[in-house]
């Protein structure tokens, strides 16, 4: 490193400092964390966990910079203007709300076959475009769906979305919901992608047979490709915190790029996705194809505005890069709708104070269903190999057969 | 001022130490350097002593480190009700037991490779311990502290510890090998070759942000032509996209404007194409929270020096009858193998030539049940995948069934 360089470093080290420590914009909500060390950071708290806090604060040139406080360097945190002590923290992960009602599993037999009920209807077209509005006075009955294994499965699953993870074996689960008196349903993600012929039944399954029966939400560990465009259509995406979605882009073999109709194709119907979901296309055209995505966001009423360009404020995606989420990037430009580790700190996120957890019976049939998925696309091959060998066989023994129907010693 | 701070506090409390032992009567030299410290520290008068276990992550991922030793190795944790876990990652850094220089900073696509065992066996100390209504630390959430301990993190083993708040480095500790991801593709359309970075660099960030770490540091260590440099406001890091901060951690890489890495650099680990942390500048960037070499240093960077007390569990035992039974278990397999090939099936009757089929199945689905114990760990480039094996082994069978029943 020159001379010039390091002074020129230094300056700008200055002047972010100064920028940092003696300036807030008057339009950036002002949380300030004090430091054991007598110093403070301004900004606005992102996400707040039992061991350390994030906070964005703008450096010199007015962008966002993402901070990491651990607990232990914290003395106060002021959120505008109210105090709070730093020894009072989120909900340790695991712990349970009191008001959190026990569900007696012993409710609900482990039946794993698909459902005899009838296949689920389409509710009538004039309720069709809402999605499912919930009693405020009723307890939500919350059910838990795995869309490709949890990673604390080990591996013991594959996740590829068309053959392990299928749209029949969630239209199957949805009696099942009903029977259960389910009024919500966490699709929880973890999956690397799969077929896009999927991609669509998954689509017109979630937007006309569960958003309008459940509150339909996405609960996402990683959602990479069809795993992500299959659920679009939901509104509402909350993350792990090691969560992550995006990379949309379609290929075959060897990493040769869909192209053409078959890609105008698919950017269609993700248009239609993200309009049913109420969201701006450029965020999914950005995961899908090496486009720019950039946004504001409105300090005042939160709003963000997007780009397919690097003109906002906010550079979300390079030109020439492909777009994956995380969760922190998901909750900065305001695509999450919040960050949770276990499903006690989902529903608070997801507003409720009081519900149960219920759905075992679908969530185990599509889990079942999952498995059994993966033990027959990783026999299919066999399968038809021993197939083929049985009707060899079978021809033999054929020969061997006197017309008295004895086998010929 | 920390350092000193520690070193005197060590000191102090080592001469407390020998004095004590002195009293007592007993001569004792002092310990090696190298070998950890077990003695408990003297509790304080009327608090129980924290219990530190420590697990040494040692070998190869995804052969000798992989679920179910760790799985056992947790379990042993859980009995001995400890307050503290310490994971001590000191892994081989290798692939399929090829071994790479440790200045090799140029696997990213071998270590991304090893990122979904990461992904996987981080739930068990993290996820699966929060989610364990057994578990009975004396803490007051009843959940073990979970701290991670980098003496060597090379390859994807450099993932591993980022899922947790705590980290800590030895003064020797290296975590990195996992550069030049833009270059892991040697073929295929741009778009699809995008796509496959952005996912795997997007799951190694998720793993940055699960432990409140920054993601960026992640990225300059996978992607070379990322620039990141860092201020300081007060002592917190605060980084930015480009060369302009007080320290830079990495540049372009770009041959063309000189900044690729000369190779002599690379192999004294100051290159800067990618970024390779060592314990100095892991502690800069707020990584890591303090150095240690010694499991008492630790524990002082801990704040338990004073009370605590080291379980000697079962977890290297764990680890290492695991390792051996791999090695048996591989020789066993080929062994088997070889012993099915010599059969040759031949003999004056059916039932003598069936009773030669037979055993050969018999020996098939002994082999089949090795690998089924141990698919996790064997190297598939000794053995062939697994999957594809089971799958080849069940088709042998039916054949010789078929056979059996058409030799009559």
């Amino acid at each position: 490193m020159n001379l010039a360089r390091s002074f020129k470093t230094l300056m700008a080290g200055l002047v972010a400092s100064c920028a940092v420590l003696a300036t807030t914009p008057a339009l950036f909500s002002a949380d300030t964390v004090y430091k054991k060390d007598g110093t403070a950071v301004e900004g606005k708290i992102q996400r707040e966990e039992t061991d350390f806090v994030v906070i964005i604060i703008k450096d010199a040139s007015g962008k966002d910079q993402t901070l990491f406080l651990s607990r232990t360097d914290i003395s106060r945190i002021e959120r505008d203007g109210s105090l709070t002590n730093p020894s009072v923290v989120p909900p340790k992960q695991g712990t349970k709300p009191a008001e959190a009602p026990k569900v007696d599993p012993t409710k609900e037999p482990a039946k794993t076959e698909a459902p005899k009920t009838e296949p689920a209807k389409p509710v009538d077209s004039a309720k069709k475009d809402e999605p499912k509005a919930r009693s405020t006075t009723s307890v939500a009955r919350v059910a838990f769906l795995n869309f490709g294994p949890p990673s604390d499965w080990q591996g013991s699953a594959g996740n590829m979305v068309g053959t392990v993870v299928n749209a029949k074996g969630w239209r199957d689960a949805i009696p099942l919901l009903e029977k259960d008196k389910v009024t919500d349903v966490v699709v929880r993600i973890n999956s690397g992608g799969g077929l896009l012929m999927e991609m669509e039944p998954f689509n017109r399954l979630y937007e006309e047979q569960y958003k309008t029966r459940f509150r339909t939400v996405a609960w996402v560990e990683s959602a990479i490709s069809c795993a992500a465009m299959s659920p679009w259509v939901l509104e509402e995406f909350y993350f792990l915190p090691e969560g992550n979605i995006g990379a949309c882009t379609g290929w075959r073999g060897n990493l040769e790029a869909v192209a053409g109709a078959q890609l105008e194709e698919v950017k269609i119907l993700m248009e239609k996705a993200s309009q049913q979901a109420k969201r701006d296309p450029k965020i999914m055209l950005a995961m899908q194809i090496p486009v720019a995505l950039s946004c504001n966001i409105d300090d005042t009423t939160g709003q963000v505005t997007w780009f397919q360009d690097e003109s906002g404020s906010n550079i979300v995606n390079r030109e020439g890069r492909i777009l994956t989420l995380t969760a922190n990037e998901a909750m900065k430009y305001k695509f999450g709708k919040g960050i949770a580790a276990t499903k006690e700190e989902l529903m608070k996120v997801m507003g409720y104070s009081e519900y149960e957890f219920a759905g075992k019976e679908a969530a185990k049939f599509i889990d079942e269903n999952m498995k059994s998925n993966d033990t027959y696309e990783k026999r299919f091959q066999n399968f038809y190999q021993k197939y083929d060998m049985a009707v060899r066989a079978a021809s033999q023994i054929q020969r061997l057969v006197l017309p008295s129907g004895t086998l010929r010693k | 001022m920390r350092t000193a701070a520690r070193l005197f506090w060590t000191a102090t409390l080592s001469t407390l130490t020998l004095i004590a032992l002195a009293g007592n009567g007993f001569a004792q030299a002092p310990a090696a350097e190298a070998a950890p410290k077990t003695e408990a520290a003297q509790p304080v008068s009327g608090e129980s002593p924290v219990k530190v276990y420590v697990i040494t992550l040692r070998g190869e991922l995804g052969r000798d480190v992989t679920k179910t030793p760790m799985t056992e190795a947790l379990k042993d944790a859980k009995k001995n009700k400890a307050d503290v876990l310490v994971i001590k990652v000191d892994t081989a850094f290798s692939v399929h037991q090829k071994v790479m220089k440790d200045f090799d900073d140029r696997q990213a696509g071998q270590a991304f490779n090893q990122l979904e065992t990461v992904r996987e066996l981080q739930t068990l100390f993290t996820d699966s311990i929060r989610d364990d209504k057994d578990w009975a630390a004396n803490t007051p959430n009843g959940k073990p502290r979970l701290v991670m301990w980098v003496n060597k993190a090379l390859g994807g083993a450099a993932f591993l510890p980022w899922s947790s708040p705590e980290i800590y480095f030895t003064s020797d500790g290296r975590m990195g090998g996992v550069g030049y991801m833009e270059f892991m593709f040697s073929s295929g359309d741009y778009a699809p070759i995008m796509k496959q970075l952005s996912l795997r660099l997007a799951r190694a960030k998720s793993l940055a942000e699960k432990g409140g770490h920054e993601p960026k540091l992640i990225e300059a260590m996978t992607w070379t032509s990322y620039v990141l440099s860092v201020n300081y406001v007060g002592d917190q890091p605060v980084y930015v996209e480009d060369a302009s901060g007080e320290d830079l951690l990495t540049d372009d890489g770009d041959p063309k404007t000189g900044h690729k890495d000369a190779f002599p650099d690379v192999m004294r680990f100051q290159g800067n194409d990618v970024l390779t942390l060592d314990a100095a500048k892991a502690f800069k960037v707020k990584l890591s929270k303090g150095t240690a070499n010694k499991l008492e240093d630790l524990c002082y960077e801990l704040d338990i020096a004073r009370n605590y007390v080291e379980i000697k569990g079962r977890s290297d035992a764990i680890f290492k009858d695991w390792s051996n039974k791999v090695v048996k278990a591989e020789e066993e397999f080929q062994d088997t193998v070889r012993e099915y090939r010599r059969i040759e099936v031949q003999g004056a009757t059916p039932a003598e030539r069936n009773k030669l089929r037979t055993r050969q199945m018999s020996l098939l689905n002994k082999a089949r049940e090795i690998l089924k114990k141990y698919k996790e760990s064997v190297n598939p480039e000794a053995l062939g995948d697994p999957e594809n094996i089971d799958g080849q082994i069940d088709l042998l069978i039916e054949r010789i069934r078929q056979q059996i029943r058409l030799d009559k």
